[in-house]
């Protein structure tokens, strides 16, 4: 009578796919077990008998063989494999890249926050100056239209105060 | 498993890992006749089978990176060739043909092209055995003795559970062992 463990340890077993235990397992198995004791055993005359390179391998014409060893000797395809140390750098290309761009843009935007922040700093301590000191309508003039650190301040412009406003001189021409 | 097979690659895989190609070239020279033996009975067709051959090997040189040195290489290769080869079968539409052709393999097993390795009543009884298989037994079984391709490997490529994968298996060298039992040659020494 057939037993089940041939085709599931068994096949395994010749494949030198079973674990250990499993191995250990089978064999035991084998000791008690005639079916797959000569199962095992065909199967191993079979093998060296039948199913031998001879018997079910086949010889390719010079044809096959001609092609592939042009292909074996032609220029290797280039890949990052090959590419000892400039593969690395090949491969890094686009990481570095995103890098650098990311940095950028980062360095921008934080450069571009200082930059703001100066700004209105500047722009705030002109103003106090502004305030403190006695203007004339055109140092206002040309601050409000010429000095351009002065437009980006979102503040709202802080006009002369009514002390500083009564001494303002008339224009020259 | 024959492991031997896998050390004895290594100094050749070496060499082709460091732009040698003649370590590819002597990796081919040893498993050809086992990767065309699998192809010639799988398509029965030589003209094919070369084909198939040549595609497979090129395919290897160019995709040397996607091989993992921790696995076997006539595995991978068996791999390879049994993928191109179940491809041809699809785009060609002849998946029922090449069941069918399991028949008409039986009557012409001698005028298979593998006139060297046929020339002996022994040779020519397995392979019209091999060739009478039902096909998914046969692709199992030369996938396993002429590929080392192990059982879990084998499932993978043909997208079965491994245990139908060895039942296959076991049909196979049942039906094998009968047919040389009906041409006389088991037991023969
Ligand atoms: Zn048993």
């Amino acid at each position: 009578m057939e037993c089940t463990k041939w085709e599931e340890s068994g096949l395994l077993c010749t494949s030198g796919e079973l674990s250990g235990q499993s191995a250990v397992a089978f064999k035991n198995h084998c000791a008690e077990c005639s079916y797959c004791r000569e199962q095992l055993d065909v199967y191993k005359s079979d093998k060296s008998r039948f199913f031998t390179v001879d018997i079910l391998g086949a010889k390719p014409s010079a044809r096959v063989d001609q092609a592939v060893a042009m292909a074996a000797a032609a220029p290797a395809r280039i890949t990052a494999t090959n590419w000892g140390l400039f593969g690395f750098v090949r491969k890094s290309v686009v990481p570095i890249m995103l890098f650098v761009l990311g940095f950028g843009a980062g360095a921008y935007f934080v450069l571009n926050v200082q930059n703001a922040k100066t700004t209105t700093v500047i722009a705030e301590n002109k103003m106090s100056k502004v305030a403190e000191r006695p203007v004339d309508s055109l140092s206002i003039r040309k601050m409000a239209n010429n000095d351009s650190a002065i437009k980006p301040i979102d503040k709202p412009f802080k006009t002369p105060t009514a002390n500083t406003a009564d001494q303002i001189l008339p224009v020259k021409e | 498993m024959t492991n031997y097979i896998v050390e004895d690659d290594t100094k050749f895989l070496d060499q082709w890992f460091k732009g040698d190609a003649a370590g590819f070239s002597l990796l081919y020279e040893r498993y050809k006749d086992r990767v065309f033996g699998f192809l010639l009975r799988m398509t029965s067709d030589r003209q094919l089978a070369e084909d198939i051959m040549q595609d497979t090997f090129v395919a290897a040189l160019r995709n040397r990176a996607q091989f993992d040195r921790k696995r076997n290489f006539l595995s991978w290769i068996f791999g390879i060739a049994h993928k191109r080869a179940i491809d041809y079968f699809r785009h060609v539409k002849v998946e029922s043909d090449h069941v069918d052709d399991t028949g008409k393999s039986i009557g012409s097993a001698e005028t298979l092209p593998d006139d060297v390795l046929a020339k002996t009543r022994l040779s020519q009884a397995v392979q019209s055995a091999v060739a009478k298989l039902d096909p998914l037994q046969r692709e199992v079984f030369l996938l396993r003795e002429l590929g080392d391709v192990p059982f879990k490997e084998i499932a993978e490529l043909m997208a079965c559970p491994i245990n139908t994968a060895l039942g296959r298996m076991r049909l196979a060298l049942k039906n094998i062992r009968k047919e040389l039992e009906g041409q006389g040659i088991y037991g023969m020494h």
